[in-house]
């Protein structure tokens, strides 16, 4: 176990985070744009198209990327409020806070691209589908919780307060989920999905995923990229910070 | 103190304030009326069509009238410093959260769900829905309270807080929305409730629990601000 | 397993363009408005998801600076 103490008091200190995350970032970042450019341009010329949907199957490959990372992305949100909220990390505070904006434009992007699909599919741009719904909460959940930590003046109120409401939150999506999954099912029953395929070929699947991890890579390196931004600005008056602004070295 | 007599002092204290103000009670019960009743006037008066959405009528107007109601839960504590004494109290402070949060849904929910029959049978609900209503609104309407209280526990001390709290909570409300309006269009073609019911009963327990404890967390972090 | 068994016979060297030429590319059956647009935007929110940063950080170093000199 020493070693998972040492690791985790590590990546707790401001400065070390500050270092690591560079490395990280820019790591993370040299895996997503290859993957993101290999995977747009399999999915849009290489991939066959569907043989119900046509082309329009092809927004798949972004689609279904921005929600998973969306949904993702908030649940990792939540992990840094518990973190932030039982140790009472800076760095988890920093991390939560910037989870936000960018799940909730993943959020917004899997729900344009959705509504964009819908309507060479169902003939609407915007059909009250299960999933699309419950996408569409995930996004007020986001927005509210951006809302309520730029309400606070003080930044530590801010991400507690913030990582309760994302607690209050997890706990409470797969109910949402779940409950709009059965209000759609009574409403609306056999009507086919955008993203249900029964089988779904390798052809189709394997740029699939290179966009999924694409994806997560971008986020992952946005995230640690503002996070340690983020960082700087809350530590401005410590001496690393200082030393690092005297070097020219931001 | 024990811990009953300290739910009763509780309950006295927010009996009195509801005594001394009865706007507080009053203005979400108004609301809840005037809402409903924009929607023949908005939609159509034919019986059908109202019957149709009488359940999800109701049910959004006292979603409203709960957020209505919601930012002067803690603001009066909070103004008056009773939170303050609250929080150095040696009480736990998630079970004074707790009865304080089922006072408040008793005194400010109670008359809406008394209400909702009658509303009931201005949308034409077929009377036999009356109990499925009710019960509901019974099971649902501590849930919505309990959710509530987290959302004004996280924006009492704020300006602005009253559009930032709907923002936080209405999300948070889908599922009772959902199961309870189900509930009542289940009512309607005669179909069993039970199911419905239990769901929203499994909901409350949840939150009795979960809630109490968050709103007691976020009543000392923006007791920071 | 079930990637195995699917992925059996599958070279992700060999795949077909689907498209004879650059405007059938375009028109992608008639839906090349739909899907260009939901591509274009992608392209647009993680650009500007991406640039977040770079802003942020020329800010705030500007911002550093400002109060170091104040400081001297």
């Amino acid at each position: 176990m020493g070693w998972l103490a040492t690791w985790y008091h590590r990546w707790a200190s401001p400065p070390w985070f500050y270092q690591m995350s560079g490395r990280w970032t820019r790591g993370l970042m040299g895996l997503a744009l290859p993957l993101l450019c290999v995977g747009t341009l399999w999915g849009l010329a290489f991939a066959p198209a569907d043989y119900q949907q046509g082309n329009s199957f092809r927004i798949i490959y972004i689609h279904v990327p921005a929600a998973m990372v969306a949904q993702s992305g908030y649940i990792l949100m939540a992990s840094a409020g518990l973190v932030g909220l039982v140790w009472r990390l800076k760095v988890a505070d920093v991390v939560l806070r910037n989870c936000a904006p960018i799940g909730a434009a993943m959020t917004f992007l899997a729900l344009a691209t959705g509504s964009i699909w819908g309507k060479p599919t169902w003939g609407a741009w915007w059909v009250w589908d299960a999933r699309i719904t419950s996408m569409l909460v995930l996004l007020m959940l986001y927005l509210g919780v951006m809302g309520l930590g730029s309400a606070f003046r003080n930044e530590q109120a801010a991400g507690r307060a913030s990582a309760i409401l994302a607690l209050v939150g997890v706990v409470n999506i797969p109910i949402i989920k779940y409950s709009v999954e059965w209000w759609y099912s009574l409403h609306q029953p056999a009507t086919f999905r955008l993203t249900e395929k029964p089988a779904m070929p390798v052809e189709m699947w394997a740029p699939l995923l290179v966009m999924v991890l694409g994806f997560y890579a971008f986020f992952g390196a946005v995230l640690l990229a503002r996070s340690r931004v983020d960082l700087l600005d809350r530590e401005r008056r410590s001496r690393w910070v200082r030393s690092l602004v005297a070097e020219h070295a931001i | 103190m024990g811990l009953v007599p300290l739910a009763g002092l509780i309950c006295r204290r927010e009996w009195l304030l509801a005594v001394r103000s009865p706007a507080q009670v009053l203005n979400p019960l108004v609301f809840f009326v005037l809402v409903i009743a924009m929607f023949p006037l908005g939609i159509s008066p034919a019986p059908e069509v109202l019957a149709r959405i009488a359940g999800g009528v109701i049910w959004v107007a006292a979603l409203l009238a709960v957020l209505l109601s919601l930012e002067s839960l803690f603001r009066e504590d909070r103004d008056e410093g009773v939170l303050e004494q609250l929080l150095v109290s040696p009480h736990p402070l998630p079970f004074v959260v707790l009865v304080k949060v089922l006072v408040y849904a008793l005194l400010v929910g109670g008359p809406l769900v008394l209400m909702s029959p009658v509303l009931g049978l201005m949308l034409s609900l077929p009377p036999a829905t009356y109990g499925t209503l009710v019960a509901a609104l019974l099971l649902g309407m501590p849930t919505l309270f309990l959710l509530g209280s987290v959302g004004a526990a996280l924006t009492v001390g704020l300006r602005r807080g009253g559009l930032l709290l709907v923002l936080l909570v209405l999300p948070l409300y889908v599922p009772v929305l959902v199961f309870a309006t189900a509930a009542v269009d289940a009512a309607q073609l005669g179909m069993p409730v039970r199911g419905h019911l239990a769901l929203l009963g499994a909901l409350l327990a949840l939150m009795l629990v979960v809630a109490p404890v968050a709103a007691a967390g976020a009543l000392r972090v923006t007791s920071e601000e | 397993m079930i990637a195995s068994a699917a992925v059996d016979g599958f070279d992700p060297w060999s795949q077909n363009m689907q498209f004879d030429s650059f405007s059938t590319w375009l028109q992608m059956g008639g839906h090349g408005g739909y899907v260009f647009a939901a591509y274009g935007i992608a392209f647009a929110v993680l650009v500007y998801q991406g640039l977040a940063p770079l802003r942020k950080r020329r800010a705030l170093r500007r911002r550093l600076m400002a109060s170091l000199e104040g400081e001297r």
